[in-house]
């Protein structure tokens, strides 16, 4: 429902459908955090050991940090992209496999306080950057339409400085939160070299660490802001996502 | 020559029917107003003319020759545009009343682009002022653009269609916003010291925007624009330098030219490293090259870009502009109505000379007669005359008018005859 409410927008989408999103999205994210509330308090740590499970706790952080940045009304309009956006990743949790996998990793070094803040860190980037893609996506939209002079219905749109500045935000953070938990797992694997080498998972991840990396760099010692910093958003997050779809369906190894 | 109102035309292009691009290339700068009134005349593509040209506008108000009718000033137009093109679609033409009305919608800002902008009167004003200047308008023109400002007058106070807050200032305010966000803080460049520039210079600072720089060709007014705001004003050759560091640039200026291009802005926005600027033309022609908006990080918008924001308030300002129609359409058809009255000013005149000259002779007879009167008593001799004179001539004046303004033709033709008068001869004399 709420993703109808997005696609159809402000304009064409009933009262009654406007009205309810809100509290819909409200509870489906209170439910959804319940869930993972008692899946943690049962096993001790977030429910990524299926990629189905990694997906949905995607879902879940890109959509409190869109509720966290709609606060500005103006932002409302991103409902549009990113409530379609959750369904999709929704459907495709359902579809991905769900059978649990033991890890090859032992049973005490799951447990440990480093990485679950591993896990809780690499997922809090994951959720960020995406909406910081779906940011980049409205901003290219709405610079498009002023290039070409598109100017009806602009109102519904934030300014293009908002969405530039909310999306270096969320791109610094995501990246931190990334960074976090990289590092961590970095860490406890160079603690742990007997345990297991780096796989598919862990080389993507860190691939696109490095890309957002640059990016931030250039973009602080540059100053290169809007569409550049747009682009690489959409690039990197497209990338990652495609690369991590890819080696949790054909390769094997401790992330899988 | 007789009087006919369908004679009356409006000819031109406004913003509904052209874009910037086909309006600039038709824009008649007012130093060269002059020079097309009198080809327009010396042509005799029109007995009399208005030129009304704007940054919305060109339109040509003329009196012609019905059998002609606008066609010679069609081609007079396509030809100022560009050798060999047509302005086809672009061109609407009105006549008779519909031509009145058309001028009095226009002056009372009903077919202006933000409906209740001041600064049209202004303009009309000034293009009759180049008219009268160049002696193009005659009897009818002067009746006509008279009234026209007299009504734009009129419907600014009798309603509250000019009350409204949407303005060009505001309306490209809130196209920077859509690009910039707050205002406030932010960085402003005015090139240009005259009434637009001043309105937007004016919502700039009403929008918090922190350093105002006022650039014009005449420093003394960008000096003074710059201090009315609390900015300040650098030599117009600086105003490139200035776009480095502003945020918001608005051009206003009557070049004939662009004066920023896509090769001037691009080594600029490269020393930006790409921070946004919003530049807002105003002008037409325009200021700002179409290809600087192609240049990464620059937003230009042009007076046409603001229909889209102002079209809100136009909204909100429907019932007030109803009012306002109704009292131009009555104003009209007076002003048409009271057109016909003219073709009896000869006769009156006649008929009025005729009079006085009858008195002057009959003085000259009774010269010798009224010698031992004292000066006191010939002069009331000579008002009791007048007095005589004028009252027996004021019942066929008057008739003259009513047969003028009714159409009756012929009864005014023999009215003439009956006091020894050709009607015809009369219009011939009073073209001559």
């Amino acid at each position: 429902m709420v993703a109808l409410a997005g696609l159809l927008g402000e304009q064409h989408r009933p009262k009654w459908l406007g009205a309810l999103s809100s509290p819909a999205l409200f509870a489906g994210a209170l439910l959804h955090g319940a869930g993972l509330g008692v899946i943690i308090q049962e096993t001790g740590r977030l429910p990524v050991h299926t990629p189905g499970a990694s997906m949905a706790t995607v879902g879940f952080f890109f959509v409190v940090g869109h509720m966290v940045i709609s606060r500005n009304p103006k932002m409302d309009v991103l409902s549009q992209i990113v409530m379609p956006m959750v369904v999709v990743l929704l459907a495709i949790a359902l579809l991905l496999p769900n059978e649990f996998r033991p890890s090859p990793l032992p049973e005490e070094s799951l447990s440990q306080i480093w990485i679950r803040i591993h896990v809780l860190m690499v997922f809090l980037g994951l959720g960020l950057l995406t909406l910081s893609f779906v940011v980049s996506v409205t901003y290219m939209v709405l610079r498009r339409r002023l290039k070409l002079k598109k100017l009806t219905g602009l109102s519904r749109f934030p300014d293009l400085n908002s969405l530039d500045r909310t999306n270096a935000r969320l791109l610094l953070f995501g990246f931190a939160a990334l960074s976090n938990g990289i590092a961590l797992g970095g860490v406890w694997w160079a603690a742990h070299p007997e345990t297991t080498s780096i796989d598919a998972t862990a080389y993507a991840t860190i691939a696109a660490w490095i890309w957002y990396a640059i990016a931030i760099q250039v973009r602080v010692v540059s100053g290169w802001r809007g569409k550049f910093a747009s682009i690489i958003s959409i690039v990197g997050f497209s990338g990652l996502m495609l690369a991590l779809v890819i080696c949790n369906l054909n390769f094997s190894g401790w992330h899988q | 020559m007789r009087l006919d109102g369908r004679d009356l035309i409006a000819v031109g292009v406004n913003h509904n029917t052209a874009p910037v691009e086909v309006r600039e290339r038709l824009a008649m700068p007012k130093e060269l107003l002059g020079m097309h009134l009198k080809a327009l005349i010396e042509r005799g593509h029109a007995r009399e003319t208005v030129i009304l040209s704007t940054c919305n506008r060109v339109e040509v108000y003329a009196l012609v020759d019905q059998v002609e009718g606008g066609r010679a000033i069609h081609a007079y137009l396509s030809a100022a545009h560009g050798e060999g093109y047509s302005l086809g679609d672009h061109l609407y033409q009105h006549r008779g009343q519909e031509a009145v009305r058309h001028l009095f919608r226009v002056a009372a800002s009903l077919d202006s682009l933000i409906v209740g902008e001041p600064q049209i009167l202004g303009q009309l004003k000034s293009a009759y002022d180049v008219a009268l200047e160049n002696r193009a308008a005659g009897r009818v023109l002067n009746r006509v653009m008279r009234r026209a400002i007299s009504v734009g007058k009129k419907v600014r106070t009798e309603t509250t269609i000019g009350a409204s807050k949407v303005s060009v200032g505001t309306a490209g305010v809130g196209l920077a916003k859509q690009v910039l966000g707050d205002l406030g803080g932010r960085h402003g460049l005015v090139v240009g010291a005259g009434e637009l520039a001043e309105l937007v210079a004016f919502s700039l600072k009403t929008q918090g925007v922190h350093d105002l720089v006022v650039v014009n060709r005449t420093a003394e007014r960008a000096k003074a624009l710059a201090s009315k705001f609390g900015g300040r004003s650098v030599s117009f050759d600086a105003f490139e330098k200035e776009l480095e560091t502003v945020d918001v640039a608005v051009f206003s200026t009557a070049s004939q030219q662009p004066i920023l291009s896509r090769e001037g802005i691009a080594p600029i926005m490269r020393r930006r490293r790409y921070r946004p600027l919003f530049l807002l033309d105003l002008s037409v022609p325009r200021n700002v090259s179409p290809d600087v908006q192609d240049v990464e990080g620059v937003y230009v918008f042009n007076i046409d870009d603001l229909e889209a924001v102002a079209l809100k308030g136009r909204e909100k300002r429907q019932e007030e502009a109803e009012v306002a129609e109704t009292l131009v359409r009555t104003e009209a058809e007076k002003c048409y109505r009271s057109l016909d009255a003219l073709n009896a000013a000869p006769l009156i005149g006649a008929l009025t000379n005729r009079a006085d000259d009858i008195l002057a002779i009959e003085r000259q007879r009774s010269h010798k007669l009224l010698a031992d009167l004292t000066d006191q008593q010939r002069d009331a001799v000579v008002s009791m005359n007048r007095a005589v004179v004028k009252r027996l001539m004021h019942d066929p004046i008057r008739m003259a008018r009513r047969l003028a303004e009714e159409g009756r033709t012929e009864e005014l033709e023999l009215l003439a005859e009956f006091f020894g008068l050709q009607i015809e001869e009369l219009f011939t004399q009073e073209v001559e």
